[in-house]
């Protein structure tokens, strides 16, 4: 599966982006001509230049320093999210989906319940409740991703279960841990593979979103969505601040969905030939 | 045709009841957590009626006073009774207005949007998605897909900036935001169907290239008649029927999905009115916004799921 | 052959939506010319002119007062003349004839008593104004002589009785039993305008009052439209959907500089009104250390705020109150910005940077909240601008925006470490909102509270208010504003002004002595073209 994604042009180039966007993300202070917090408030919405490669902003901050500091938040955070969305996701599917029974009806119909909102809006009210920070964001994204998660890993979970390797590992003794993380796990790892990489594209939209409204990281840390949301208040005497971290962001969030849909294609063949 | 046989008779109640203990699971859900937050509702209150000087003891008489010594799951019960009496209680930064009032009052706003958003999403993600089938990996083809996944990476908020600079503002055709008239509405309900338009258009096409390669196609084919005619009477048919179930049970999401969109164009609605609430910590309007959303999206669908049960005979058969 | 269907379908569904488009737009460029569209940033709200919850340009233009304050001194409004007796204790008022309400109750004598009566019910709520402390009976022994009596003499009683409110005065017949305190019927008054339609959150519409006792106002009817977002403000103006945008907190720099030489649009700055500035809240720990509220103050560059954030369209501020008001001529050392020196001022008081940067003193971390009010276009702008500039002296600074309401509430509350603020201005400052930092009204209170010298300060404005002596007065005044001053309590930022921008048809901008009264009386529409 893997030999065949990294012979894919398109997905090799997903990757590329992901993994450039990440490098700049993580050496963003040896990258960035800047200091992303410096202001120099006599000299805003300057143009592009050599010492300000994307000009600066309302409070003459330079745009490409923050561009580079804002990686840090947008997708290291949808990472972050995602890990603890498919950590929770695939505990919760397994213990169900493994044990049946009383364990899988209440989960169940917890999911249930969580699949029942719309996303955003579990989001927005556990964003209400705790108060509007970054972290809770993410605590949210979790809160109510897991569901599907746990949902999709559930019905694998009891696919394999009844697969005659899983039977004859019970038959010699082996045990429900050992069954759980040597079997199941390795089995629907790549499914998850395909849903998570889909999925970190939605993790960065909303983060970004969020942050756009207001609700998501707080100023003056740097932020693509945070940078969008200033620059919609200079909208008629700066547009072009809306630019550069609309593009960014669609880039990133496009190669994650390519990357998805290209693993989904390697990992099922027949959906290719379809 | 016996219209109501009794399978289906049977699995519409199954359906209806088995949305009871969810119904009552998000309205528990709601209720915790206004429970949940900071304040204490006793000292809210007193504050909403302007006491100048909050005591101790005052907090105990109101706290008694509006049963806040009861037992949780009491108070749990009291307020859905409240609830289903449509009794949301008082926005706590608005303290002359209900909350079924402040609600009541924007979501016309966003059901108009809502509404112009699904005649933008069936309008347009229908011919696209059938074309785009018909005529598979073709320049028409490729080139909406492309679309379809460049709007697919946009961020909504992004999408709804760009429109405004460039319809409303460089080619001054509509309104830039607001509230007023059906000129101002077009933008953010296009906005809104944009990225549903895409979900649509995916799903309209595959499903119709599933259907094309099913057994009766190839008979009808057989059988002598013109492709056009299989293409739309059969094919077109039976695609949309699913199709048709999937854009409505995501009605409730595109209600939902008004919020960031009518915050970007200053539409008065719900969206606006919850993302407010939530800057100004108005709890019981919050609380109000995720109840209703929560029951919109199981009424529409159990609406859709027992429609589509109805209308598919193969369904039935395999549910019963 | 299928193709053509197939197109034929696409065609359709294209028109369809073409067509929706275009009906749209001839929607939008429909307009009338004696109908003013002016825009505020949220609604008008409860107008009841005997509380404070309703937007004051609104009111200002359904109310009238006794007494109206203008740049030449009291002129009569409602009351045609008046007398003070000797002593000072009895204001007479001559009421003037034949005003009626726009529900046709004759405004008279009877019906200002009634007003009173329903505003001294309520008198707790009004005690912010040092006279509701003073004031004894009021009576009205005929339809046209209105008497109030007071316990002491008060010099600045006529100006607090020419404030919007809550000395405006509604129709008796509004009133519920007489009483105003828990809301009213309607709302009725004798100004140049009436309300006639109100939308939530959208829009409210008023219409000139056809039987106003003064000049007629020439634009008949006046649409507020509520647009929360600055932006969405400029960009309505500029498509001809308003015609003015008036306020202090209306308008950023940025977008005034844009139509600054733009002949399709207008641009009115008023002289300033009142100081933008900081309240430091002593209580807060860090805060309580003098040193920490004087570095702040060095560390502050106000020339750079004025210009980068203002274009030198609002000007720096070194005191609280401008020289221009009376009796704050005052020679006051100002806080010159300094950064070097604050740090030094920090480093002696014992603040040392812990291994992260931010200074720490005995376990303390300096680490302050500033709280901005999010309907204000240049507050946040100025918080993030400061946030950096305190960051760099080791003082972290996180930012928090509230709508006008909740922010309000914390500031009253004393809910705040750092928060922007406003003086009131004319015709308050310096008396009605000196006065008021004795009470909990504003921010000031809590800002004060643990002020060593507070008793002091307190007792001086206390002596002011009942001063008789203009010499004395000054001496107080001059002693008051030197202690808050040297407590370095208030972070003097900038000389707010009323910014206007308007549709180049409009003529008769300007302003007046109050500022939060939009003079739409003296405005008008440039002859319409053929």
């Amino acid at each position: 599966m893997l030999q065949q994604l990294f012979k894919n042009p398109v997905a090799l180039l997903c990757m590329g982006i992901v993994l450039l966007t990440a490098l700049l993300g993580i050496f963003a202070p040896l990258v960035a001509p800047n200091d992303p917090y410096a202001n120099d408030i006599l000299n805003k919405f300057a143009g592009p230049s050599w010492q300000f490669p994307l000009g600066t902003d309302q409070l003459g901050r330079c745009v490409f320093s923050r561009m580079l500091y804002g990686i840090r938040p947008t997708l290291f955070l949808s990472l972050l999210t995602m890990l603890g969305t498919i950590g929770l996701g695939v505990v919760m599917g397994i213990t169900a989906g493994y044990f049946r029974g009383t364990v899988d009806e209440i989960i169940m119909r917890v999911v249930d319940v969580m699949l029942s909102f719309p996303s955003q809006i579990i989001i927005l009210a556990v964003v209400a409740l705790l108060g509007v920070d970054i972290r809770n964001v993410v605590i949210a994204s979790i809160f109510i991703k897991w569901a599907w998660y746990a949902r999709m890993i559930r019905t694998a979970t009891i696919k394999y279960t009844n697969m005659n390797f899983v039977l004859f590992s019970r038959s010699i003794g082996s045990g429900n841990f050992y069954i759980l993380t040597r079997h199941m796990l390795p089995c629907i790892a790549a499914e998850l593979a395909v849903l998570a990489s889909l999925d970190t594209g939605w993790a960065i939209l909303n983060i970004s979103t969020l942050s756009f409204l207001g609700l998501g990281v707080q100023a003056p840390t740097p932020e693509w969505g945070a940078m969008l949301n200033e620059a919609k208040n200079v909208m008629v005497s700066n547009p072009e601040q809306m630019i550069v971290p609309g593009i960014a962001v669609v880039v990133l969030v496009g190669a994650f969905n390519m990357l998805g849909d290209c693993l989904r294609d390697a990992l099922d063949p027949k959906a290719v030939r379809q | 045709m016996t219209w109501l046989e009794h399978g289906m008779k049977n699995y519409i109640i199954m359906r209806l009841l088995a949305t009871i203990p969810l119904l009552l699971g998000i309205s528990f859900l709601c209720f915790v957590f206004i429970n949940l937050i900071p304040s204490d509702p006793a000292e809210v209150a007193l504050r909403i009626r302007q006491t100048p000087i909050i005591t101790e003891e005052l907090i105990a008489q109101t706290r008694a006073e509006l049963g806040l010594d009861q037992p949780f799951l009491v108070r749990y019960f009291v307020w859905l009774w409240d609830c289903l009496h449509f009794d949301l209680g008082f926005s706590y930064t608005n303290p002359a207005r209900t909350v079924l009032g402040e609600i009541g009052r924007c979501l016309p706003a966003t059901l108009e949007l809502a509404g112009l958003s699904l005649v933008y999403v069936i309008v347009l993600s229908l011919p696209i998605g059938f074309l785009s089938a018909v005529y598979k990996d073709t320049l028409f083809d490729r080139i909406m897909r492309g679309v379809v996944f460049a709007t697919t990476a946009m961020p909504v908020y992004w999408v709804g900036l760009l429109l405004i600079w460039l319809i409303s503002i460089k080619c001054d055709l509509l309104p830039t935001s607001g509230y007023g008239g059906f000129s101002s509405l077009i933008l953010p309900a296009f906005t809104v169907a944009l990225s549903y338009i895409s979900t649509y258009i995916r799903l309209i096409r595959n499903n119709m290239l599933e259907n094309m390669r099913e057994d009766y196609v190839l008979y009808a084919q057989a059988r002598g008649l013109k492709q056009r005619a299989i293409l739309v009477r059969h094919i077109l048919k039976n695609s949309l029927q699913s199709c048709v179930t999937a854009i409505g049970m995501s009605i409730p999401q595109l209600i939902a999905g008004t919020i960031v969109v009518e915050n970007v164009f200053a539409w008065p609605g719900v969206g606006r009115l919850c993302i407010a609430s939530i800057f100004n910590r108005d709890y019981p309007v919050i609380q109000a916004y995720v109840l209703l959303v929560g029951v919109l999206f199981v009424f529409f669908n159990l609406a859709f799921d027992i429609l589509q049960y109805v209308a598919d005979p193969r369904l039935r058969e395999r549910k019963s | 052959m299928k193709t053509s269907r197939f197109w034929k379908e696409a065609l359709v569904a294209t028109v369809l939506t073409g067509s929706l488009c275009v009906g749209g737009v001839a929607l939008a460029a429909e307009q009338k010319s004696d109908t003013l569209n002016f825009v505020n940033y949220r609604d008008v709200r409860d107008l009841n002119p005997h509380l404070y919850a309703g937007e004051m340009y609104a009111q200002e233009m359904l109310y009238e007062t006794l007494v109206d304050i203008t740049a030449d001194g009291y002129k009569p409004c409602l009351a045609e003349s008046w007398d003070i007796s000797p002593d000072g204790k009895v204001y007479t008022f001559h009421i003037r004839k034949g005003v009626t309400f726009t529900d046709g109750t004759p405004c008279d004598a009877y019906a200002i008593k009634a007003n009173f009566d329903a505003i001294l019910e309520n008198r707790a709520r009004h005690t912010w104004l040092e006279m509701m402390h003073l004031l004894e009976k009021v009576d009205a022994p005929d339809a046209h002589t209105f008497r109030i009596f007071m316990k002491a003499p008060y010099w600045p009683m006529l100006t607090e009785l020419g404030v919007t409110r809550p000395f405006a005065m509604i129709s008796p017949a509004a009133m519920k039993d007489g009483s105003t305190k828990d809301g009213v019927k309607a709302y009725i008054g004798t100004g140049p305008y009436k309300l006639t339609k109100v939308v939530t959150d959208e829009y409210a519409v008023f219409e000139a009052n056809e039987n106003y006792w003064g000049e007629q106002p020439k634009i008949k009817r006046i649409v507020v439209k509520v647009i929360p977002d600055n932006q969405t403000r400029i960009l309505a103006l500029e498509k001809g959907e308003i015609d003015l945008i008036w306020g202090k907190n209306m308008l950023d720099a940025d977008a005034l500089n844009k139509y600054r030489d733009n002949k399709d649009f207008g641009i009115a700055m008023s002289t300033p009104t009142s100081t933008r500035h900081i309240v430091l809240n002593g209580q807060n720990p860090v805060l309580a250390d003098i040193a920490v509220r004087k570095a702040l103050q060095h560390a502050t560059n106000r020339v750079a705020i004025a210009k980068g954030v203002f274009h030198n369209t609002e000007l720096p501020a070194d005191t609280l109150y401008a020289r221009s008001v009376p009796y704050c001529d005052i020679d006051l050392p100002p806080y010159e910005y300094d950064m070097e020196k604050a740090a030094r001022i920090l480093d002696e008081a014992g603040w040392k940077p812990g291994s992260d940067g931010v200074r720490e003193k005995d376990g303390k971390r300096m680490e302050l909240g500033l709280l901005y009010n999010s309907n204000s276009v240049t507050e946040k702008t100025i918080a993030e601008y400061l946030q950096h500039e305190y960051g760099k002296l080791g003082i972290r600074v996180s930012l928090r925006g509230e709508e006008e309401q909740s922010y309000r509430d914390n500031m009253k509350n004393g809910l705040f470490d750092m928060i922007f603020n406003i003086c009131w201005g004319m015709p308050y400052d310096p008396q009605s909102s000196m006065a008021a930092m004795r009470q909990r009204v504003y921010g000031d209170y809590a800002a004060q509270l643990a002020l060593p010298d507070k008793k002091e300060i307190d007792a001086a404005i206390t002596e002011i208010m009942s001063s008789t002596d203009p010499a004395r007065r000054q001496e107080l005044f001059t002693f008051a504003l030197t202690h808050l001053h040297e407590d370095a309590i208030y972070i003097p930022l900038t000389y707010e002004t009323n910014k206007a921008l308007f549709s180049s048809r409009l003529k008769g901008v300007g302003f007046t002595q109050t500022q939060y009264e939009v003079p739409f009386v003296k405005m008008s529409f440039e002859a319409a073209k053929p």
